[in-house]
């Protein structure tokens, strides 16, 4: 590549910097001015300056044009002030990752988790106080995603889970054998886990649709059900990453599973469209569960990795925990794209309920 | 409140909106015209980078001081360029703030060099 070539690369890449709405309006004229500008100039002193004055401003600049007040690059139409289908600006973007962070860094000082869930459950209640005072804007949906999954957790804890099951399940469960089924058993288990996650979401939707104050939000939910995946997706966070976190020796490992989840929910944050947004949670999903496996395995060491790579010289405990991560992000895979099958269903008249 | 009250209400303004708006007085220009010219009236003291300039363009076109305008030379160049032009309200607004610095100017060449030079 040409000198100019590698400048116009790199003045691209800083562009990117920008809001989207901005670049997609004036990205591709400030490319061609640059590149203008790097053609007029003569000497390797003056395109120095030219390359330096560039370059420099361009983050600095980028990062204001975030913060400004209103939709950056959006000129001329009627109204441009946030909402929910404009894109999420960086501050808010920040302040999610912030808060989604919490978990991680807790266990990473090595917070023991008798300690972490009073902190993260007072700073959630806290900001969930503010968001029902605010009618729930769109930045407290992973407060409600993180407090629901606060609040499983202790249901979890307290047994709450196998003694609201059915007495025929629990006969079932006891009278399996057959190592072949032991994995089904895994999976209603593992179901049972995040159903009671998925039904606690629901039913604090329900309490929500009777108030009429949350309308606006359960109309969002309605024409972008990608926000319901966004806050189960949250929700799920918490509960994926202390259910596997098995000693204070993880710590690395709990900010890696920690961080590939945060970076589901900011590509979530930064996506325009709900494919992407989609495939944004489900890959965080991802990374965090493949996270989870690789600390378990690297407490192993690194013997026979190639073996452990094709599943040939996984030991039985090994494999019994590779398949209930596997289970484990499945059933999160299917709650995440559940609202996409959810909004087909007949809720309008259930919202009108709560009509004063 | 009558549009020259209106138009007093955005002065004085910045030195980058000014000389941009200076610098489409005579006639449109493109981005890197503009930055160019500039560089030019301010002597090299200004030097507007690609992203200074178009943080200020979002904000004129918004306010409705310039417009976009059509490239003469783009059948001949093949390139497109985006030009702007002042609006009349930006030629409104630029003429005030000539005025207001002339004002300035005036009343400091009167205490310095004129009458009533020296007194406090």
């Amino acid at each position: 590549m040409s000198r100019t070539g590698w400048l116009l690369w790199t003045y691209r890449l800083l562009l990117s910097l920008y809001p989207r709405a901005f670049r997609s309006q004036w990205g591709a004229e400030m490319e061609a001015t640059f590149a203008e500008a790097v053609a007029a100039v003569h000497g390797g002193p003056a395109l120095l300056r030219l390359v330096g004055r560039e370059f420099l401003s361009l983050p600095l600049l980028a990062l204001r044009s975030h913060l400004q007040p209103g939709c950056p690059g959006c000129l001329g139409k009627p109204s441009c002030e946030p909402g929910w289908e404009t894109p999420v600006r960086l501050p808010e973007q920040l302040a999610v990752a912030g808060l989604l962070s919490l978990p991680g860094l807790g266990v990473l000082i090595g917070m023991p988790v008798s300690r972490l869930l009073p902190l993260l459950g007072g700073i959630l209640l806290l900001l969930l106080l503010a968001g029902l005072w605010l009618g729930f804007p769109r930045w407290s949906l992973p407060v409600m995603g993180l407090s629901l999954s606060t609040f499983s957790f202790i249901y979890l804890l307290q047994g709450f889970t196998s003694q609201s099951v059915p007495p025929v399940f629990s006969v079932w469960v006891g009278s399996v054998s057959d190592p072949g089924q032991e994995l089904v058993v895994e999976a209603f288990w593992a179901g049972l886990l995040w159903f009671s996650l998925f039904a606690l979401a629901a039913l604090g939707l329900g309490v929500l649709a009777l108030v009429g104050r949350f309308r606006q939000l359960l109309d969002r939910l309605r024409r972008d059900w990608t926000l319901g995946s966004y806050l189960l997706y949250c929700a799920g966070m918490l509960m994926l990453l202390l259910a596997n976190i098995q000693a204070p020796s993880q710590p690395v490992h709990a900010l890696l599973i920690n961080l590939g989840l945060v970076a589901g929910a900011w590509s979530y944050l930064r996506s325009q469209g709900r494919l992407t947004r989609v495939a944004s949670l489900l890959a965080g999903l991802t990374v965090a569960s493949g996270a989870v496996i690789a600390g378990e395995w690297q407490l192993d060491g690194l013997r026979n990795l190639a073996a452990r790579l094709t599943l040939s010289g996984l030991t039985e405990t090994q494999m019994l925990f590779l398949q209930r991560t596997a289970l484990d992000w499945a059933w999160l895979v299917l709650f995440i794209l559940a609202p996409a099958v959810l909004r087909w269903l007949p809720l309008r008249s259930f919202v009108r309920l709560g009509d004063g | 409140m009558s549009s020259t009250t209106a138009i007093q209400a955005q002065l004085p303004l910045t030195e980058v909106t000014y000389l941009i708006l200076l610098s489409l007085a005579p006639g449109a220009r493109h981005g890197y015209a503009i930055m160019k010219d500039v560089e030019f009236m301010s002597q090299g003291r200004v030097v507007l980078s690609t992203g200074t300039l178009y943080g200020a363009l979002p904000r004129l076109l918004e306010a409705g001081w310039i417009e976009p305008a059509d490239d003469p030379q783009a059948g001949e160049t093949g390139r497109v360029r985006k030009l702007y032009a002042l609006t009349n309200l930006g030629q409104q607004v630029l003429v005030a703030e000539v005025e207001r610095l002339g004002d300035l100017v005036a009343a400091a060449r009167r205490r310095v060099f004129g009458r009533g030079a020296g007194q406090g």
